[in-house]
C-alpha cells in the first residue's frame, strides 16, 4: 500500500503524537507516557522556533538537487548558510501582487532558469506559508515541468503554520523524495542496505558508513546526503536501517510500505553500547555476526581505555540532544562518572519512555524540558541546576555562555558511533580544561529576562491546548 | 524588478526590519508571524558576521508562532496573548510588534492589540513588514521611518533643536555586515568636530536615542535607504538632511563629509579642515608603509566591487581613486529604486581614477557572475556568494559584503581611514594566497574606455573651498 498516496505528509504530532512543548520531571513524564499520549501543549509566550520550510531546506540542500523555493525571497534566507555547497538555489521572489494574484509563471519560469543554469538532474520546489494560504496550484506546474525537462520535479509541501514540530518538515522532504524521485516500481534486490541518514553532520555518517563497509556491508544514502543517480538502488536495497530511530522513521516505513523493503528497528548508536546494538542487530539479520564481535571488541577495548583514562569524573551536565540519543547519551556520560542534571530535547513522545527505564529508577526527579529553541526557559532552569557543561547539538548556546556554563557544541564533531564517542570524551575533557570564556562573559552579564520570570517555574507559560 | 533571485543574498523586508531592530539596547522585537520568520535571516548572518544584539541571542525573539487556525480564524488574540508575556518575561524600554506576511494577508488588527498594551502602560508600537513588500534593505527602511513615526505615541517631548545633534541613516544592521565599525567610525569623526552623534544602532544605542532623534538639526544620510527616514524627519520636524549618498570609505571622503557637514551646519571651517588633513596624512603614513607590498608589482589588479550601494560606491571610491586599483566593474546588489541609479553611477565615476567604471545593477547572483565573467577582474571585492566564481576563474576574493563566510567581523569596518587601511591590508592577504599570475595588462576593451581625467581636488582644498 503506498503511504505517499496523499498530497501532504502527516504531521509528526499526528503520526507519532510528538509534542514540541512540554516541561516537568523525568518521573511525571513516564507516567504520562504510560497513559499512551503525551497531551498536546502550546506555549502562551514563546520565542521563535524553525518551522517546516527552514527544516525541510536544511536538508534538501545536502542533496545534489537544485532548489526552488516558491514564496518572497526571505523565506529562502537560511539557505545562506549552503554558499559554496552541492548547487545553487532559487527563490521565485513573490512580491504582494503576486501574493494575491497567484504566481504559477514565476514558478514555472524558476524551474526552467535552475534547470538551465545548473543542469541539475532534479530540482526541489519549496512551498512557502504565502503560498499555502493562496493554495496555489504547485502540482500542475511541477508535473507539467517534470515532463517538458525529463527531469525529476519534486514539490515538496510545507507551509510554516501546520505542524508545531518544525521537523514535520523532514518527513515532508522524504514523503516528496518517495514520491517523486524514487523510480515507482523496486526491480531486483540488491546486496546493499539503505543508510537512513535524514539529521546527521557528515563525520557521523562518513563513520558509520565506515563501519558497514568494515564488516562487508554496502550502503546507500537515504534521504540526506543522497545523489539523484542513486535513487534506484536506494528501492533495490536488501533493508533499510536508520541512524536515527526519530528522525528516520517515516523513510524506514515508507520505504518499507511502499516497495517491501523491510526496516530494521534500530536504537540511535550513541556510545559502545548502542552501537554495539546497532552493528548487532544489522550483523544478525545479514549474517555477519562473527565480523561484528571482532569489530565491537576492538572497540570497546580501545574505548574503555580511553573512558578509564578520561579526567572528567564528578561533573554535572545538562544535555540538549533529540529524545531519541539523550538516554543513551546519558548511560554514556554515567560511565565516564558524569552526573546528568537535566535534559532538554526538541520534542518529546509517548515511546521515547521506553528509552527511560534505567533513568528513571535512578532519577525519577531529572528534569525534562521539551522545545526547539525556546531559551528563556532553559535560561530559568539551568539558573536552579547551575550545571558545569551543557552539552549540545547545534542549536545556538549564547544564552548558556551569559550564564557562565561551557558549552561543548557538538554540531560538527563526531557525536555517534565509536569515533563519536571518543570525539565526546575528548571534547568534554577539552571543554572543562579551560572554561575562562564562559567565566568572563557571564562577569556583569546583563540578562535580557525579567527576574520576575527567573523566578516562576520553567513550565509556567505551557498550558495544554484548548482545541 | 521582483523578479526570480538565484541565491538571494538581500533577505526579506521582513528580515531587515528585525534586524535593525534587534540591534537596538532594550528594544525588543515582538514577532507576529508564522514560526521561523527571523530563523532565516539568522541563518545567513551565520555567526561569522557576528551575533546582531548584545544581549539576546538569535533564538530568542519574541514571537507568536502562528498556527493554522489563527490563519483561519486570525491571529490578533494570540498576539495579545504573546504581548502580555513577553513585557513579563523580557526586560524592555521599548516593545515593538513586527508584522510578518501571513497576519498581513489574514488581515489581523494589530493597531488595536498595540493600542492595548499602551494603555496597560507599556511602552509598545507596532511596525509592517510583511516579506512580500521589498527586500531586507526596503525593510530596514521602512522599519527606521515607522519608528520615528509612531513615537510620539508614547509621549514624546515637543521638538528643541539641538544644536550639536546629527542622527545617521542609511547603514542597515545585519545588512551591512560591517555596520557597526563603519557607524563608530563616522560618529567618531563627526564628534571631532564637536558634534553629538545618533547612531541610533549598536552598543549603547537605546529607545531614548530614537526618542530623542526628532531634537537633531541635521539628518546624514549614508545611502538610498536612509532617505525614507530623512524625508519623513524633514516633512515632519523640518529638520534638514543631508544626502551624503554612500559610505565615506578612506581619509579623503571621511574628511569631505565632516567638512560637508561643517559647512552645512555652518560650523567654522578650521576643526573640520584640521581633521581631514590629519586624516589624510594618517592614511598617506599607512600606504607608504605598505608601499612594499602594493610596489610588488602584484598589487595592481583588475578588479571589481560587488556590494550593495552604500559600501559599492564608497569601495569603489577609494579603490579607484586612492589606491589606484584597475577597478573596471561594480555590481550594485541591493536592488535601490530606481531614481537614484543615476546618482550611484555618478558618485562612483566622479572619483575614479583610469578606466570609467561599468556600473551594474543585479540582485541575482546568476546575473552577478555574468558581469563577472565578462569583466575577468583578478579581484573581486564581493560576498561569499562569489567565491564559486573566484574560485573557478583562478580571482581573489575579499569578502566586503554579506553574506560572509570567512570574516568574524567584530569591530572591523570598511568606512573611514582606519577601514580603508584595513582594507588594504586583506586585500594584500587575498591576493597573496590567491596566488595570481604576474600581473597580465590592462584589456583592450577596458583601455578604450580610459578617462580624461583633471587631478582630483584633495579633500582638504574641497572642504576649505
Amino acid at each position: 500500500m503506498s503511504l505517499t498516496r496523499q498530497k501532504l505528509s502527516p504531521l509528526r504530532e499526528k503520526r507519532i503524537g510528538a509534542v514540541s512543548a512540554w516541561s516537568g520531571s523525568l518521573d511525571a513524564f513516564v507516567r504520562e507516557a504510560a497513559t499512551g499520549e503525551i497531551e498536546q501543549r502550546i506555549r502562551t509566550y514563546a520565542q521563535d522556533t524553525p518551522n517546516d520550510v527552514e527544516y525541510a531546506l536544511e536538508l534538501l540542500r545536502t542533496l545534489d538537487v537544485a532548489i526552488v523555493v516558491h514564496g518572497p525571497a526571505g523565506c529562502a534566507a537560511g539557505l545562506q548558510r549552503s554558499v559554496g555547497g552541492r548547487l545553487p538555489w532559487l527563490v521565485t521572489n513573490l512580491n504582494e501582487r503576486d501574493s494575491i494574484m497567484g504566481s504559477d509563471v514565476k514558478l514555472r519560469k524558476a524551474i526552467q532558469e535552475a534547470h538551465k543554469a545548473y543542469g541539475a538532474k532534479a530540482i526541489a520546489v519549496v512551498t512557502t506559508p504565502v503560498v499555502a494560504i493562496n493554495n496555489d496550484d504547485v502540482d500542475s506546474v511541477t508535473e507539467e515541468l517534470k515532463d517538458e525537462l525529463s527531469i525529476p520535479v519534486v514539490a515538496v509541501y510545507v507551509d510554516g503554520f501546520r505542524s508545531k514540530v518544525g521537523s514535520s518538515g523532514l518527513d515532508a522532504v522524504i514523503h516528496a523524495l518517495v514520491k517523486h524521485l524514487l523510480p515507482v516500481r523496486r526491480r531486483g534486490e540488491g546486496a546493499h542496505v539503505n543508510l537512513l541518514s535524514v539529521s546527521e553532520n557528515r563525520s557521523d555518517v562518513d563513520h558509520l558508513r565506515g563501519l558497514l563497509t568494515e564488516i562487508g556491508i554496502e550502503s546507500v544514502l537515504f534521504p540526506r546526503f543522497a545523489d539523484v543517480q542513486d535513487a534506484a538502488q536506494v528501492v533495490a536495497a536488501k533493508l533499510s536501517v536508520a541512524i536515527d530511530p526519530d528522525a528516520a522513521d517515516y523513510a524506514g516505513k515508507v520505504l518499507e510500505g511502499n516497495y517491501g523493503i523491510p526496516f530494521l528497528r534500530t536504537p540511535a548508536p550513541v556510545g559502545v553500547q548502542a552501537t554495539a546494538k546497532w552493528l548487532g542487530i544489522l550483523g544478525k539479520e545479514l549474517g555477519l555476526e562473527s565480523k561484528v564481535d571482532a569489530l565491537v571488541g576492538r572497540e570497546s577495548l580501545r574505548l574503555s581505555k580511553l573512558v578509564q583514562g578520561a579526567s572528567v569524573s564528578g561533573s554535572k551536565v545538562f544535555l540538549n540532544l533529540p529524545a531519541s540519543q539523550v538516554f543513551a547519551f546519558r548511560a554514556l556520560a554515567k560511565e565516564l562518572g558524569l552526573e546528568v542534571v537535566g535534559i532538554k530535547t526538541p520534542w518529546i513522545a509517548a515511546h521515547h519512555a521506553a528509552l527511560a527505564v534505567e533513568a528513571v529508577q535512578e532519577t525519577p526527579e531529572l528534569p525534562i524540558l521539551a522545545g526547539d529553541g525556546q531559551p528563556f526557559e532553559e535560561v530559568n532552569l539551568l539558573g536552579r541546576i547551575r550545571p558545569d557543561l551543557y552539552i549540545t547539538s547545534g542549536a545556538p548556546a549564547i544564552h548558556v555562555l551569559r550564564l557562565g556554563i561551557p558549552v561543548l557544541d557538538l554540531s560538527d564533531l563526531p557525536l555517534l558511533g565509536f569515533a563519536g564517542m571518543e570525539q565526546v570524551v575528548r571534547g568534554i575533557e577539552r571543554t572543562l580544561s579551560n572554561t575562562a570564556l564562559s567565566r568572563f562573559l557571564a562577569e556583569g552579564a546583563d540578562e535580557p529576562y525579567d527576574p520576575s520570570w527567573l523566578k516562576k517555574s520553567v513550565h509556567w507559560y505551557i498550558k495544554q491546548e484548548v482545541k | 524588478m521582483a523578479d526570480v533571485l538565484h541565491e538571494d543574498r538581500n533577505g526579506c523586508a521582513l528580515h531587515g526590519a528585525i534586524k535593525a531592530l534587534s540591534a537596538v539596547e532594550a528594544l525588543v522585537p515582538v514577532l507576529h508571524a508564522s514560526s521561523g520568520c527571523s530563523i532565516g535571516a539568522r541563518y545567513g548572518e551565520n555567526t561569522l558576521a557576528g551575533s546582531l544584539s548584545n544581549a539576546a541571542g538569535w533564538l530568542e525573539t519574541s514571537s507568536t508562532n502562528l498556527q493554522e487556525k489563527h490563519v483561519v480564524f486570525g491571529g490578533t488574540s494570540r498576539l495579545r496573548e504573546q504581548l502580555k508575556n513577553t513585557v513579563k518575561v523580557v526586560k524592555g524600554e521599548l516593545y515593538t510588534v513586527v508584522t510578518g506576511c501571513v497576519p498581513e494577508v489574514v488581515g489581523d488588527d494589530v493597531p488595536a492589540m498595540v493600542k492595548e498594551s499602551r494603555e496597560q502602560r507599556y511602552p509598545t508600537i507596532g511596525i509592517m513588514a510583511p516579506g512580500f513588500k521589498g527586500n531586507g534593505w526596503f525593510g530596514y527602511a521602512a522599519a527606521v521611518r515607522q519608528v520615528l513615526e509612531q513615537l510620539p505615541t508614547l509621549g514624546q517631548e515637543p521638538r528643541q533643536e539641538k544644536t550639536d545633534l546629527v542622527n545617521l541613516f542609511g547603514i542597515a544592521p545585519g545588512l551591512d555586515p560591517f555596520w557597526e565599525g563603519d557607524l563608530e567610525e563616522v560618529a567618531g569623526a563627526l564628534e571631532s568636530i564637536g558634534l553629538s552623534v545618533n547612531r541610533l544602532f549598536g552598543a549603547g544605542e537605546r529607545p531614548a536615542a530614537w526618542q530623542g532623534a526628532h531634537h537633531a538639526t541635521l539628518n546624514v544620510v549614508l545611502s538610498p535607504w536612509g532617505l525614507e527616514a530623512a524625508e519623513f524627519l524633514k516633512s515632519r520636524d523640518g529638520i534638514p538632511f543631508l544626502d551624503f549618498g554612500f559610505l565615506p570609505v578612506g581619509s579623503r571622503d571621511l574628511g569631505g563629509l565632516v567638512s560637508r557637514v561643517a559647512k552645512e551646519l555652518g560650523l567654522p571651517e578650521d576643526a573640520s579642515a584640521a581633521f581631514a588633513k590629519a586624516q589624510d596624512a594618517r592614511q598617506r603614513y599607512n600606504l607608504r608603509k605598505a608601499a612594499p607590498a602594493l610596489l610588488s608589482g602584484k598589487f595592481q589588479r583588475r578588479t571589481a566591487v560587488v556590494a550593495g550601494s552604500s559600501a559599492a560606491v564608497g569601495i569603489a571610491r577609494f579603490l579607484s581613486g586612492t589606491l589606484g586599483q584597475i577597478v573596471t566593474t561594480l555590481v550594485v546588489t541591493d536592488n535601490p529604486l530606481d531614481e537614484v541609479r543615476a546618482a550611484i553611477v555618478n558618485q562612483v565615476r566622479e572619483a575614479s581614477e583610469g578606466i570609467e567604471i561599468d556600473v551594474h545593477f543585479a540582485d541575482s547572483a546568476a546575473q552577478v557572475r555574468q558581469f563577472l565573467s565578462e569583466a575577468k577582474p583578478e579581484l573581486v571585492l564581493g560576498s561569499a556568494l562569489e567565491r564559486s566564481w573566484t574560485s573557478a576563474h583562478g580571482a581573489a576574493l575579499v569578502e566586503v559584503a554579506g553574506p560572509l563566510r570567512e570574516e568574524l567581523v567584530l569591530e572591523q569596518r570598511l568606512a573611514g581611514t582606519t577601514g580603508a587601511l584595513q582594507l588594504v591590508s586583506r586585500i594584500a592577504r587575498s591576493l597573496h594566497s590567491a596566488g595570481l599570475p604576474v600581473v597580465s595588462g590592462i584589456r583592450p576593451e577596458d583601455a578604450s574606455r580610459s578617462v580624461e581625467r583633471a587631478k582630483e581636488p584633495s579633500a582638504v582644498a574641497a572642504g576649505v573651498a
